[in-house]
């Protein structure tokens, strides 16, 4: 019970932390859906847990909170991997600047070489 | 004195190799690209002075990213028809480049010479033990995944004909650059061959040189970043 509570209490960490970064346009408006939706999940099963106990029987899975922690696992998973990502293609980015850079310095000084000669 | 190369040398804080290195290459290459990775030293000073075309990089990208602006360099703004890759370090021999090149003139269906420390018998007791097992494990892998015939995956000397280099699709900026340059010669089936080489291990070469361990870091970023 302890390590759901823990796992909850992390989700709700990595929400409220999804929506600082998104109020300081760090990442993308569906990142932060993404995390809202986990929010509102939590929200629900916090406040409404016995109709949410009812629902995740429908999913075959007695405890709500188990049916939460299984389905934040890949959502969470995804939402790493996507910040992974565009870190990833934003060091791919800075690179080009500081080629495109790199190559008019050159460029420039070789139209002045060839213009002395 | 051979015009029609331009030899292309990546360069991170070598200010005490570099000059030496442009030096040996002049006696055979008229044109030297050294492209300056956003060295700390006085690298680019270094090798402007020897004679060498310098391109600085503002911040360090890896040897990858500084042989992708040397390639485009050397395609959008020179005419040369061949044009060879030579590290820094001073680890390579300006004869195996040249021994390269005249393989490459001679051999008009070979498009890409690579210089391979495993042909020899000689070459190999040179390797450290430790970097000789990474080596072979690293070609090992790379024979796995690109189906290709080669035997020294991560040489720094290659040579290749204007119009293959131009094929080329690069995007990796570290020292996984080795292993995509492998990737697009088997999918674009470019015509290769490998050239018997020295390296000579010297205590400098060794301490600028990569980790063996750096070689799981090599795999990860090849099979990650390159599907990114």
């Amino acid at each position: 019970m302890t390590f759901k509570f823990i796992v909850l209490g992390l989700i709700v960490f990595c929400s409220l932390a999804a929506i600082l970064l998104r109020r300081l346009r760090l990442i993308r408006p569906l990142t932060a859906f993404a995390f809202s939706f986990l929010i509102f999940t939590i929200l629900l099963e916090l406040f409404f847990y016995r109709e949410f106990d009812e629902l995740s029987l429908f999913f075959g899975v007695e405890n709500s909170a188990d049916l939460l922690t299984y389905l934040s696992i890949p959502v969470l998973f995804i939402l790493i991997l996507k910040l992974y990502v565009n870190q990833v293609l934003n060091v791919r980015r800075v690179n080009r600047i500081i080629t495109e850079l790199a190559l008019e310095d050159a460029r420039k000084t070789l139209q002045i070489h060839r213009d002395e000669q | 004195m051979r015009d029609e190369v331009g030899v292309i040398v990546p360069a991170y804080n070598e200010a005490h190799q570099i000059a030496k290195t442009v030096f040996d290459l002049k006696t055979q290459f008229s044109v030297i690209i050294v492209v300056d990775d956003g060295s700390a030293d006085k690298t680019s000073d270094e090798a402007r002075k020897a004679g060498a075309v310098v391109i600085r990089h503002i911040a360090n990208m890896g040897q990858g990213g500084a042989l992708q602006t040397g390639f485009r360099f050397a395609l959008e703004q020179t005419h040369l028809s061949y044009i060879a890759t030579f590290d820094a370090d001073g680890q390579h021999r300006v004869t195996d480049l040249a021994q390269m090149h005249d393989y490459l003139t001679q051999n008009p269906e070979t498009e890409v010479v690579i210089g391979s420390r495993f042909l020899t018998e000689k070459s190999i007791t040179m390797i450290p033990s430790r970097r000789r097992l990474i080596l072979r494990l690293g070609t090992w892998v790379s024979r796995s995944i690109h189906n290709i015939k080669i035997t020294d995956t991560h040489n720094g000397l290659r040579i290749f004909k204007r119009q293959a280099l131009s094929r080329f699709e690069l995007k990796l900026f570290g020292m996984d650059h080795a292993s995509e340059i492998l990737e697009e010669l088997s999918k674009k089936q470019i015509a290769f061959a490998e050239f018997p080489v020295e390296i000579a291990y010297s205590e400098y070469s060794q301490s600028k040189g990569q980790s063996s361990l750096n070689a799981f870091r090599i795999l990860y970023n090849f099979f990650v970043h390159r599907n990114i």
